[in-house]
Protein backbone atom coordinates (compact mmCIF):
# COMPACT_ATOMS: atom_id res chain seq x y z
CA UNK A 1 0.00 0.00 0.00
CA UNK A 2 3.00 2.36 0.46
CA UNK A 3 3.94 1.95 -2.70
CA UNK A 4 1.11 2.79 -4.29
CA UNK A 5 0.66 5.92 -1.81
CA UNK A 6 3.90 7.47 -2.35
CA UNK A 7 3.58 8.43 -5.99
CA UNK A 8 0.70 10.42 -5.35
CA UNK A 9 2.27 11.96 -2.63
CA UNK A 10 5.59 12.90 -3.96
CA UNK A 11 3.39 14.06 -7.38
CA UNK A 12 1.96 16.63 -5.55
CA UNK A 13 4.73 17.87 -3.59
CA UNK A 14 6.59 18.41 -6.69
CA UNK A 15 3.72 20.07 -8.34
CA UNK A 16 3.13 22.63 -5.79
CA UNK A 17 7.36 23.27 -5.65
CA UNK A 18 7.58 23.79 -9.33
CA UNK A 19 4.81 26.25 -9.14
CA UNK A 20 6.60 27.41 -6.17
CA UNK A 21 10.28 27.19 -7.81
CA UNK A 22 12.18 30.88 -8.47
CA UNK A 23 13.35 29.79 -12.48
CA UNK A 24 16.51 32.19 -11.24
CA UNK A 25 18.96 29.51 -9.59
CA UNK A 26 18.40 26.90 -12.80
CA UNK A 27 19.31 30.32 -15.15
CA UNK A 28 22.30 28.60 -16.36
CA UNK A 29 21.52 26.69 -19.28
CA UNK A 30 22.88 23.45 -20.28
CA UNK A 31 21.14 20.56 -21.86
CA UNK A 32 20.24 18.60 -18.46
CA UNK A 33 18.89 21.55 -16.57
CA UNK A 34 15.44 20.47 -16.50
CA UNK A 35 16.68 17.13 -14.99
CA UNK A 36 18.91 18.64 -12.47
CA UNK A 37 16.21 20.77 -11.20
CA UNK A 38 13.76 17.77 -10.71
CA UNK A 39 16.80 16.20 -9.22
CA UNK A 40 17.26 19.09 -7.27
CA UNK A 41 13.38 19.32 -6.10
CA UNK A 42 13.95 15.54 -4.94
CA UNK A 43 17.11 16.67 -2.95
CA UNK A 44 15.45 19.26 -1.23
CA UNK A 45 12.26 16.80 -0.69
CA UNK A 46 14.63 14.25 0.69
CA UNK A 47 16.82 16.95 2.87
CA UNK A 48 13.26 17.97 4.60
CA UNK A 49 12.77 14.36 5.29
CA UNK A 50 15.87 13.43 6.91
CA UNK A 51 15.44 16.82 8.78
CA UNK A 52 11.98 16.01 9.94
CA UNK A 53 12.54 12.35 10.95
CA UNK A 54 16.13 14.19 13.05
CA UNK A 55 13.62 16.99 14.44
CA UNK A 56 11.04 13.98 15.09
CA UNK A 57 13.49 11.81 16.87
CA UNK A 58 14.29 15.09 19.23
CA UNK A 59 10.92 15.37 19.82
CA UNK A 60 10.57 11.69 20.75
CA UNK A 61 13.74 12.00 22.81
CA UNK A 62 12.28 14.37 24.78
CA UNK A 63 8.94 12.67 25.30
CA UNK A 64 10.82 9.69 26.00
CA UNK A 65 13.18 10.91 28.80
CA UNK A 66 10.42 12.70 30.37
CA UNK A 67 8.58 9.52 30.40
CA UNK A 68 11.67 7.52 31.57
CA UNK A 69 12.60 10.18 33.93
CA UNK A 70 10.45 8.72 36.87
CA UNK A 71 11.86 5.46 36.66
CA UNK A 72 15.29 6.73 37.49
CA UNK A 73 14.14 8.83 40.32
CA UNK A 74 14.25 6.12 42.85
CA UNK A 75 17.75 4.99 41.19
CA UNK A 76 18.90 8.72 42.53
CA UNK A 77 22.34 7.95 44.24
CA UNK A 78 22.60 11.43 45.58
CA UNK A 79 19.57 11.03 47.29
CA UNK A 80 18.75 14.37 47.25
CA UNK A 81 15.46 13.68 45.05
CA UNK A 82 17.23 15.01 41.91
CA UNK A 83 18.83 13.69 38.83
CA UNK B 1 47.70 -1.29 -37.97
CA UNK B 2 44.82 -0.19 -35.62
CA UNK B 3 41.88 1.93 -36.67
CA UNK B 4 40.59 4.91 -35.29
CA UNK B 5 36.58 4.17 -34.87
CA UNK B 6 34.44 7.10 -36.41
CA UNK B 7 32.12 6.67 -33.90
CA UNK B 8 34.56 7.51 -30.42
CA UNK B 9 35.08 11.18 -30.15
CA UNK B 10 32.70 12.55 -27.74
CA UNK B 11 34.55 11.33 -24.89
CA UNK B 12 37.67 12.97 -24.11
CA UNK B 13 38.97 10.37 -21.52
CA UNK B 14 39.21 7.65 -24.51
CA UNK B 15 39.39 6.39 -27.97
CA UNK B 16 38.56 3.59 -29.31
CA UNK B 17 40.59 1.50 -32.48
CA UNK B 18 39.60 -1.67 -34.25
CA UNK B 19 42.66 -4.24 -34.48
CA UNK B 20 42.28 -7.60 -36.51
CA UNK B 21 39.65 -9.52 -33.51
CA UNK B 22 40.09 -7.25 -30.89
CA UNK B 23 39.19 -3.46 -29.88
CA UNK B 24 41.50 -1.38 -28.53
CA UNK B 25 40.67 1.67 -26.05
CA UNK B 26 43.11 4.39 -25.36
CA UNK B 27 42.67 6.43 -22.45
CA UNK B 28 44.01 9.29 -20.75
CA UNK B 29 45.22 9.49 -16.65
CA UNK B 30 42.10 9.93 -14.81
CA UNK B 31 40.38 7.07 -17.22
CA UNK B 32 42.94 4.78 -16.41
CA UNK B 33 43.27 5.97 -12.69
CA UNK B 34 39.08 4.77 -12.26
CA UNK B 35 39.40 1.44 -14.52
CA UNK B 36 41.75 0.60 -11.58
CA UNK B 37 39.40 1.72 -8.95
CA UNK B 38 36.78 -0.04 -10.36
CA UNK B 39 39.00 -3.26 -10.53
CA UNK B 40 40.22 -2.42 -6.80
CA UNK B 41 36.76 -1.97 -5.55
CA UNK B 42 35.40 -5.24 -6.99
CA UNK B 43 32.96 -3.56 -8.76
CA UNK B 44 34.44 -4.88 -12.43
CA UNK B 45 34.64 -8.58 -11.10
CA UNK B 46 30.88 -8.42 -10.19
CA UNK B 47 29.81 -6.91 -13.73
CA UNK B 48 31.66 -8.72 -15.63
CA UNK B 49 30.81 -11.59 -13.89
CA UNK B 50 27.23 -10.86 -14.17
CA UNK B 51 27.79 -11.07 -18.06
CA UNK B 52 26.74 -6.89 -17.74
CA UNK B 53 29.97 -5.40 -18.70
CA UNK B 54 32.42 -6.24 -21.49
CA UNK B 55 35.71 -7.37 -20.23
CA UNK B 56 38.75 -4.89 -20.48
CA UNK B 57 42.40 -5.89 -19.77
CA UNK B 58 45.68 -4.32 -20.46
CA UNK B 59 46.91 -4.18 -23.77
CA UNK B 60 50.00 -6.21 -24.44
CA UNK B 61 53.13 -5.03 -26.36
CA UNK B 62 52.43 -6.63 -29.16
CA UNK B 63 49.01 -5.04 -29.30
CA UNK B 64 50.67 -1.72 -28.09
CA UNK B 65 52.62 -2.12 -31.13
CA UNK B 66 49.74 -1.91 -33.34
CA UNK B 67 48.63 1.83 -31.95
CA UNK B 68 50.77 5.00 -33.27
CA UNK B 69 53.22 6.12 -30.94
CA UNK B 70 50.43 9.55 -30.13
CA UNK B 71 47.36 7.35 -30.04
CA UNK B 72 48.84 5.02 -26.92
CA UNK B 73 47.41 7.59 -24.29
CA UNK B 74 48.41 6.64 -20.35
CA UNK B 75 46.97 3.23 -20.67
CA UNK B 76 45.76 0.94 -23.36
CA UNK B 77 42.82 -1.53 -22.45
CA UNK B 78 41.76 -5.08 -25.00
CA UNK B 79 38.51 -5.61 -25.37
CA UNK B 80 36.77 -8.57 -27.08
CA UNK B 81 35.45 -7.63 -30.52
CA UNK B 82 32.08 -8.30 -30.58
CA UNK B 83 30.76 -9.96 -34.00
CA UNK B 84 28.17 -7.28 -34.85
CA UNK B 85 27.50 -3.29 -34.09
CA UNK B 86 23.74 -2.58 -33.73
CA UNK B 87 22.19 0.51 -32.88
CA UNK B 88 19.23 1.65 -30.81
CA UNK B 89 16.94 2.65 -34.12
CA UNK B 90 17.45 -0.89 -35.28
CA UNK B 91 16.43 -2.83 -32.17
CA UNK B 92 12.68 -3.19 -31.69
CA UNK B 93 10.65 -2.67 -28.63
CA UNK B 94 11.99 -5.35 -26.59
CA UNK B 95 15.60 -5.03 -26.87
CA UNK B 96 15.87 -1.32 -26.52
CA UNK B 97 13.73 -2.53 -23.47
CA UNK B 98 16.15 -4.65 -22.10
CA UNK B 99 19.16 -2.95 -23.18
CA UNK B 100 17.24 0.02 -21.05
CA UNK B 101 17.17 -2.58 -18.14
CA UNK B 102 20.21 -3.37 -18.44
CA UNK B 103 21.75 0.03 -17.84
CA UNK B 104 19.75 1.09 -14.93
CA UNK B 105 20.88 -2.35 -13.25
CA UNK B 106 24.69 -1.47 -14.27
CA UNK B 107 24.22 1.75 -12.52
CA UNK B 108 22.38 0.22 -9.28
CA UNK B 109 24.98 -2.12 -9.21
CA UNK B 110 27.93 -0.04 -9.31
CA UNK B 111 26.49 2.48 -6.53
CA UNK B 112 26.91 -0.38 -4.32
CA UNK B 113 30.92 -0.56 -4.92
CA UNK B 114 30.51 3.39 -4.88
CA UNK B 115 30.97 4.10 -9.18
CA UNK B 116 28.63 6.22 -10.60
CA UNK B 117 27.80 6.30 -15.06
CA UNK B 118 29.01 9.47 -16.42
CA UNK B 119 26.61 9.42 -19.31
CA UNK B 120 23.24 7.42 -20.20
CA UNK B 121 23.86 7.00 -23.92
CA UNK B 122 22.12 4.50 -25.44
CA UNK B 123 24.53 3.30 -28.41
CA UNK B 124 27.20 1.99 -25.11
CA UNK B 125 25.08 -1.17 -24.81
CA UNK B 126 25.19 -3.51 -27.75
CA UNK B 127 24.02 -7.19 -27.80
CA UNK B 128 25.74 -10.14 -27.89
CA UNK B 129 22.94 -12.97 -29.66
CA UNK B 130 20.06 -11.47 -27.11
CA UNK B 131 21.87 -10.54 -24.62
CA UNK B 132 22.67 -7.22 -23.64
CA UNK B 133 26.07 -5.92 -22.82
CA UNK B 134 27.47 -2.41 -21.53
CA UNK B 135 30.64 -1.73 -23.59
CA UNK B 136 31.48 1.64 -22.32
CA UNK B 137 34.17 1.21 -19.26
CA UNK B 138 35.26 5.13 -18.74
CA UNK B 139 31.57 5.17 -18.49
CA UNK B 140 32.39 4.22 -14.63
CA UNK B 141 33.34 6.79 -12.69
CA UNK B 142 34.17 7.65 -8.67
CA UNK B 143 30.90 8.27 -7.23
CA UNK B 144 30.82 10.89 -4.36
CA UNK B 145 27.61 11.38 -1.99
CA UNK B 146 25.04 13.47 -2.73
CA UNK B 147 26.05 13.45 -6.51
CA UNK B 148 23.34 14.34 -9.02
CA UNK B 149 22.69 12.04 -12.28
CA UNK B 150 23.93 13.60 -15.02
CA UNK B 151 22.71 11.13 -17.37
CA UNK B 152 19.18 11.40 -16.55
CA UNK B 153 18.22 13.40 -19.43
CA UNK B 154 20.02 11.46 -21.98
CA UNK B 155 18.61 8.21 -20.75
CA UNK B 156 15.11 9.60 -20.91
CA UNK B 157 15.51 10.71 -24.27
CA UNK B 158 17.36 7.40 -25.52
CA UNK B 159 15.51 5.02 -24.03
CA UNK B 160 12.28 6.23 -22.15
CA UNK B 161 10.97 8.43 -24.36
CA UNK B 162 11.53 5.94 -27.63
CA UNK B 163 9.60 3.03 -25.62
CA UNK B 164 7.01 5.21 -24.62
CA UNK B 165 6.26 6.05 -28.17
CA UNK B 166 5.21 2.22 -28.85
CA UNK B 167 4.13 1.68 -25.14
CA UNK B 168 1.66 4.73 -25.17
CA UNK B 169 1.15 5.64 -28.95
CA UNK B 170 1.68 2.65 -31.10
CA UNK B 171 4.49 4.69 -32.33
CA UNK B 172 7.10 2.73 -33.60
CA UNK B 173 10.73 4.28 -32.39
CA UNK B 174 12.91 3.01 -35.33
CA UNK B 175 12.67 5.63 -38.48
CA UNK B 176 12.20 8.54 -35.68
CA UNK B 177 15.39 7.39 -33.96
CA UNK B 178 17.27 7.15 -36.66
CA UNK B 179 16.28 10.94 -37.98
CA UNK B 180 17.01 11.58 -34.11
CA UNK B 181 20.33 10.26 -32.94
CA UNK B 182 20.79 11.40 -29.77
CA UNK B 183 16.88 9.78 -28.93
CA UNK B 184 13.63 11.41 -29.01
CA UNK B 185 13.22 14.73 -27.08
CA UNK B 186 11.00 15.00 -24.12
CA UNK B 187 9.00 17.78 -25.34
CA UNK B 188 8.07 15.79 -28.34
CA UNK B 189 6.69 13.21 -25.92
CA UNK B 190 4.76 16.17 -23.81
CA UNK B 191 3.21 17.33 -26.93
CA UNK B 192 1.92 13.91 -27.79
CA UNK B 193 0.58 13.39 -24.06
CA UNK B 194 -2.78 14.70 -23.17
CA UNK B 195 -3.15 17.29 -20.68
CA UNK B 196 -4.84 14.59 -17.64
CA UNK B 197 -1.69 12.45 -18.38
CA UNK B 198 0.99 14.74 -18.46
CA UNK B 199 0.05 16.13 -14.93
CA UNK B 200 -1.20 12.75 -13.23
CA UNK B 201 0.82 10.16 -14.46
CA UNK B 202 3.41 10.19 -11.40
CA UNK B 203 6.10 8.67 -13.67
CA UNK B 204 5.88 11.03 -16.21
CA UNK B 205 5.14 13.82 -14.89
CA UNK B 206 8.97 13.64 -12.57
CA UNK B 207 10.60 11.90 -15.84
CA UNK B 208 9.52 14.05 -18.77
CA UNK B 209 6.85 16.34 -18.14
CA UNK B 210 8.88 18.36 -15.09
CA UNK B 211 12.30 18.30 -16.65
CA UNK B 212 10.61 19.26 -20.00
CA UNK B 213 8.64 22.73 -18.02
CA UNK B 214 11.96 23.16 -16.07
CA UNK B 215 14.50 23.18 -19.24
CA UNK B 216 12.17 25.73 -20.98
CA UNK B 217 11.45 28.30 -17.99
CA UNK B 218 15.41 28.18 -17.57
CA UNK B 219 15.88 29.08 -21.05
CA UNK B 220 13.51 32.36 -20.69
CA UNK B 221 15.01 33.08 -17.22
CA UNK B 222 17.36 35.61 -16.73
CA UNK B 223 21.37 34.45 -16.66
CA UNK B 224 22.29 34.50 -13.25
CA UNK B 225 24.93 32.32 -10.94
CA UNK B 226 23.20 29.45 -10.12
CA UNK B 227 23.24 28.89 -6.26
CA UNK B 228 25.08 25.30 -5.00
CA UNK B 229 22.91 22.43 -5.60
CA UNK B 230 21.64 20.89 -2.81
CA UNK B 231 23.20 17.28 -2.59
CA UNK B 232 21.05 14.14 -3.45
CA UNK B 233 20.96 11.71 -0.59
CA UNK B 234 22.13 8.50 -2.53
CA UNK B 235 19.11 6.57 -0.83
CA UNK B 236 17.23 9.56 -3.05
CA UNK B 237 19.04 8.26 -6.13
CA UNK B 238 18.16 4.87 -5.60
CA UNK B 239 14.55 5.62 -5.58
CA UNK B 240 14.96 7.41 -8.66
CA UNK B 241 16.84 4.73 -10.27
CA UNK B 242 14.65 2.06 -9.09
CA UNK B 243 10.84 3.86 -9.89
CA UNK B 244 12.45 4.10 -13.26
CA UNK B 245 13.49 0.55 -13.72
CA UNK B 246 9.77 -0.85 -12.15
CA UNK B 247 8.46 1.94 -14.54
CA UNK B 248 10.27 0.57 -17.79
CA UNK B 249 9.72 -2.98 -17.01
CA UNK B 250 6.15 -2.58 -17.08
CA UNK B 251 5.87 -1.06 -20.42
CA UNK B 252 4.80 -3.57 -23.05
CA UNK B 253 4.58 -2.43 -27.00
CA UNK B 254 1.40 -1.63 -28.00
CA UNK B 255 0.43 -4.27 -31.18
CA UNK B 256 1.18 -2.08 -34.90
CA UNK B 257 -1.59 -3.87 -36.82
CA UNK B 258 -1.79 -5.46 -39.00
CA UNK B 259 0.24 -8.63 -37.02
CA UNK B 260 -0.29 -10.39 -40.64
CA UNK B 261 3.69 -11.68 -40.53
CA UNK B 262 3.05 -12.62 -37.06
CA UNK B 263 1.07 -15.08 -37.40
CA UNK B 264 3.02 -16.17 -40.51
CA UNK B 265 3.72 -19.69 -39.27
CA UNK B 266 0.62 -20.72 -38.19
CA UNK B 267 -1.47 -19.09 -40.60
CA UNK B 268 0.45 -19.11 -43.76
CA UNK B 269 -1.63 -19.45 -46.99
CA UNK B 270 1.59 -19.90 -49.26
CA UNK B 271 2.71 -23.07 -48.09
CA UNK B 272 0.59 -26.16 -48.82
CA UNK B 273 1.45 -30.02 -47.18
CA UNK B 274 4.99 -30.47 -46.35
CA UNK B 275 6.17 -27.49 -48.29
CA UNK B 276 7.54 -25.74 -45.19
CA UNK B 277 9.17 -28.55 -43.74
CA UNK B 278 10.55 -29.07 -46.90
CA UNK B 279 12.26 -25.82 -47.10
CA UNK B 280 13.29 -25.90 -43.45
CA UNK B 281 15.53 -29.26 -44.27
CA UNK B 282 16.93 -27.53 -47.38
CA UNK B 283 17.64 -24.34 -44.94
CA UNK B 284 19.38 -26.83 -42.38
CA UNK B 285 20.95 -28.58 -44.71
CA UNK B 286 22.79 -25.38 -46.18
CA UNK B 287 23.75 -24.70 -42.54
CA UNK B 288 25.11 -27.91 -41.86
CA UNK B 289 27.42 -28.09 -45.13
CA UNK B 290 29.07 -24.67 -43.89
CA UNK B 291 28.44 -24.00 -40.64
CA UNK B 292 28.56 -20.38 -41.08
CA UNK B 293 30.01 -18.58 -38.32
CA UNK B 294 27.48 -15.43 -39.11
CA UNK B 295 24.98 -15.50 -40.97
CA UNK B 296 22.35 -12.74 -42.10
CA UNK B 297 18.29 -13.62 -42.44
CA UNK B 298 17.02 -10.82 -44.86
CA UNK B 299 13.52 -10.85 -44.04
CA UNK B 300 13.41 -13.47 -40.35
CA UNK B 301 10.26 -12.78 -39.71
CA UNK B 302 9.82 -14.47 -36.22
CA UNK B 303 12.96 -16.18 -36.63
CA UNK B 304 12.02 -19.77 -37.62
CA UNK B 305 14.60 -20.26 -40.29
CA UNK B 306 17.11 -18.47 -38.11
CA UNK B 307 16.82 -20.97 -34.94
CA UNK B 308 17.20 -24.13 -38.10
CA UNK B 309 20.24 -22.24 -38.59
CA UNK B 310 21.49 -22.26 -35.43
CA UNK B 311 20.70 -25.64 -34.86
CA UNK B 312 22.51 -27.02 -37.91
CA UNK B 313 25.85 -25.49 -36.97
CA UNK B 314 25.56 -21.60 -37.48
CA UNK B 315 27.31 -19.50 -35.25
CA UNK B 316 25.24 -16.86 -34.73
CA UNK B 317 22.62 -15.06 -37.32
CA UNK B 318 21.16 -11.81 -37.57
CA UNK B 319 18.27 -11.63 -38.40
CA UNK B 320 16.37 -8.22 -40.19
CA UNK B 321 12.81 -7.08 -41.01
CA UNK B 322 10.54 -4.63 -40.82
CA UNK B 323 7.22 -5.89 -39.03
CA UNK B 324 7.67 -5.06 -36.05
CA UNK B 325 5.56 -7.41 -34.21
CA UNK B 326 7.20 -9.85 -36.29
CA UNK B 327 10.60 -9.18 -34.22
CA UNK B 328 8.91 -9.18 -31.00
CA UNK B 329 8.10 -12.46 -31.44
CA UNK B 330 11.78 -12.82 -32.90
CA UNK B 331 13.52 -11.41 -29.87
CA UNK B 332 11.02 -13.68 -27.52
CA UNK B 333 11.74 -16.66 -29.11
CA UNK B 334 15.54 -15.48 -29.39
CA UNK B 335 15.51 -15.38 -25.25
CA UNK B 336 13.40 -18.33 -24.84
CA UNK B 337 15.78 -20.81 -27.03
CA UNK B 338 18.59 -18.73 -25.92
CA UNK B 339 19.65 -18.35 -29.21
CA UNK B 340 22.46 -16.61 -30.53
CA UNK B 341 20.20 -14.58 -32.89
CA UNK B 342 19.87 -11.01 -32.54
CA UNK B 343 16.24 -9.32 -34.70
CA UNK B 344 17.01 -6.45 -35.93
CA UNK B 345 14.37 -3.82 -37.72
CA UNK B 346 15.66 -2.95 -40.90
CA UNK B 347 14.26 -2.11 -44.37
CA UNK B 348 15.79 -4.09 -47.22
CA UNK B 349 14.98 -0.73 -49.71
CA UNK B 350 16.27 1.44 -47.22
CA UNK B 351 19.19 -0.28 -45.05
CA UNK B 352 20.56 2.26 -42.12
CA UNK B 353 22.90 4.53 -43.95
CA UNK B 354 26.35 5.94 -42.56
CA UNK B 355 25.40 9.39 -40.75
CA UNK B 356 26.25 11.35 -37.28
CA UNK B 357 28.97 13.57 -36.97
CA UNK B 358 31.06 13.43 -40.58
CA UNK B 359 28.93 11.12 -41.67
CA UNK B 360 30.87 8.57 -40.32
CA UNK B 361 30.17 8.24 -36.33
CA UNK B 362 26.99 5.60 -37.08
CA UNK B 363 27.95 3.31 -39.62
CA UNK B 364 25.62 2.12 -42.89
CA UNK B 365 24.19 -1.42 -42.59
CA UNK B 366 26.72 -2.94 -45.54
CA UNK B 367 30.10 -1.45 -44.25
CA UNK B 368 28.83 -3.65 -41.12
CA UNK B 369 28.26 -7.03 -42.86
CA UNK B 370 30.41 -9.40 -41.35
CA UNK B 371 28.26 -13.02 -42.72
CA UNK B 372 29.83 -16.01 -44.16
CA UNK B 373 25.64 -16.81 -45.53
CA UNK B 374 23.33 -15.05 -45.97
CA UNK B 375 19.57 -16.35 -46.16
CA UNK B 376 16.65 -14.50 -47.92
CA UNK B 377 13.45 -16.34 -48.10
CA UNK B 378 10.23 -15.00 -49.91
CA UNK B 379 11.95 -11.54 -49.56
CA UNK B 380 13.02 -11.15 -53.20
CA UNK B 381 9.08 -10.38 -54.28
CA UNK B 382 8.25 -7.94 -51.38
CA UNK B 383 11.53 -6.07 -53.11
CA UNK B 384 11.06 -6.19 -56.38
CA UNK B 385 6.94 -6.07 -56.78
CA UNK B 386 5.94 -4.01 -53.64
CA UNK B 387 8.88 -1.81 -53.88
CA UNK B 388 9.97 -1.67 -57.54
CA UNK B 389 13.07 -2.49 -57.10
CA UNK B 390 14.39 -3.97 -60.73
CA UNK B 391 14.85 -7.78 -60.41
CA UNK B 392 18.51 -7.84 -61.09
CA UNK B 393 19.17 -5.18 -58.46
CA UNK B 394 17.82 -7.17 -55.74
CA UNK B 395 19.60 -10.06 -56.54
CA UNK B 396 22.94 -8.27 -57.04
CA UNK B 397 22.22 -6.61 -53.76
CA UNK B 398 21.52 -10.09 -51.77
CA UNK B 399 24.62 -11.93 -53.69
CA UNK B 400 26.98 -8.91 -52.45
CA UNK B 401 26.00 -9.62 -48.77
CA UNK B 402 28.18 -12.99 -48.17
CA UNK B 403 29.96 -15.49 -50.42
CA UNK B 404 27.25 -17.66 -50.12
CA UNK B 405 23.46 -18.25 -49.32
CA UNK B 406 19.97 -19.13 -50.25
CA UNK B 407 17.47 -16.96 -51.66
CA UNK B 408 13.85 -18.30 -52.07
CA UNK B 409 12.37 -16.92 -55.42
CA UNK B 410 7.85 -16.70 -55.73
CA UNK B 411 6.77 -16.62 -58.88
CA UNK B 412 4.06 -14.64 -60.41
CA UNK B 413 1.22 -16.95 -60.10
CA UNK B 414 1.65 -17.01 -56.22
CA UNK B 415 -1.25 -16.20 -54.29
CA UNK B 416 0.96 -13.57 -52.32
CA UNK B 417 2.17 -11.99 -55.42
CA UNK B 418 -0.80 -12.28 -56.98
CA UNK B 419 -2.60 -10.34 -53.61
CA UNK B 420 0.11 -7.50 -54.15
CA UNK B 421 -0.61 -7.14 -57.68
CA UNK B 422 -4.67 -7.09 -57.69
CA UNK B 423 -4.86 -3.74 -57.01
CA UNK B 424 -2.37 -2.18 -59.12
CA UNK B 425 -1.10 -2.63 -63.22
CA UNK B 426 1.44 -5.39 -63.59
CA UNK B 427 4.08 -3.33 -64.95
CA UNK B 428 6.98 -6.11 -63.93
CA UNK B 429 7.85 -8.17 -67.20
CA UNK B 430 10.86 -9.17 -66.49
CA UNK B 431 9.76 -10.66 -63.27
CA UNK B 432 9.54 -14.29 -63.65
CA UNK B 433 12.21 -17.52 -62.85
CA UNK B 434 14.30 -17.78 -65.86
CA UNK B 435 15.28 -14.07 -65.43
CA UNK B 436 15.59 -14.62 -61.80
CA UNK B 437 18.01 -17.43 -62.50
CA UNK B 438 19.94 -15.59 -65.26
CA UNK B 439 20.17 -12.52 -62.73
CA UNK B 440 21.55 -14.94 -60.01
CA UNK B 441 23.79 -16.41 -62.60
CA UNK B 442 25.30 -13.15 -63.42
CA UNK B 443 27.26 -13.23 -59.80
CA UNK B 444 27.12 -16.53 -58.60
CA UNK B 445 27.05 -19.97 -58.98
CA UNK B 446 23.93 -21.68 -58.29
CA UNK B 447 24.74 -25.06 -56.40
CA UNK B 448 21.35 -26.75 -55.21
CA UNK B 449 18.05 -26.27 -56.46
CA UNK B 450 14.50 -26.96 -55.14
CA UNK B 451 11.09 -26.72 -56.15
CA UNK B 452 8.83 -26.51 -53.41
CA UNK B 453 5.77 -26.94 -55.89
CA UNK B 454 5.80 -27.36 -59.61
CA UNK B 455 6.22 -24.38 -60.97
CA UNK B 456 5.80 -22.65 -57.88
CA UNK B 457 8.49 -21.08 -54.93
CA UNK B 458 11.42 -22.15 -55.12
CA UNK B 459 14.56 -22.30 -53.12
CA UNK B 460 18.32 -21.75 -54.93
CA UNK B 461 21.97 -22.52 -53.01
CA UNK B 462 24.77 -20.03 -54.72
CA UNK B 463 28.15 -19.47 -54.56
CA UNK B 464 29.12 -16.19 -54.85
CA UNK B 465 31.74 -16.17 -58.04
CA UNK B 466 34.40 -13.62 -57.43
CA UNK B 467 34.85 -10.17 -59.38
Amino acid sequence: MKNKKSPVVLMTILACLAALMPTSAYAYLDPGTGAFAVQSLIAAIAGGLIAMRAYGRRILGLFWRSKAAPEDWPKDSSGNGHS
Amino acid sequence: MAIRDPGSFRDPTGTIYASGDTILRSVNAEAAQNFLLLKSSGAYDDLVGRGWIIGAEEADAALLADLPEFARGVRVLVHPKLPFISYPYEWPFALLKRAALLHLDVQLRALDFGFALSDASAYNVQFAGHRPVFIDIPSFIPYRDGDYWTGQRQFIEQFVNPLLLRALFGIAHNSWYRGALDGIASRDIVALLGRFRRWLAPDILTNITLPDLMQRRARHAPDIAARPARPLPRAALQMVLRRLRRWISRLTPKPIAPTEWQRYETGNVSYAGDEERRKQDFVADFARRHAPACAWDIGCNSGRYAEALLQNGAGSVIGFDTDLDALEGAASRASAARLNFLPLFSDAANPSPAQGWAEAERSGLTSRRNADAVIALALAHHLAIGRNVPLPFVVKWLVGLAPRGVIEFVPKPDPMVQRMLRLRRDIFDDYGSAQFEQALGRHARIVGRLELAAGGRTLYEFERVAG
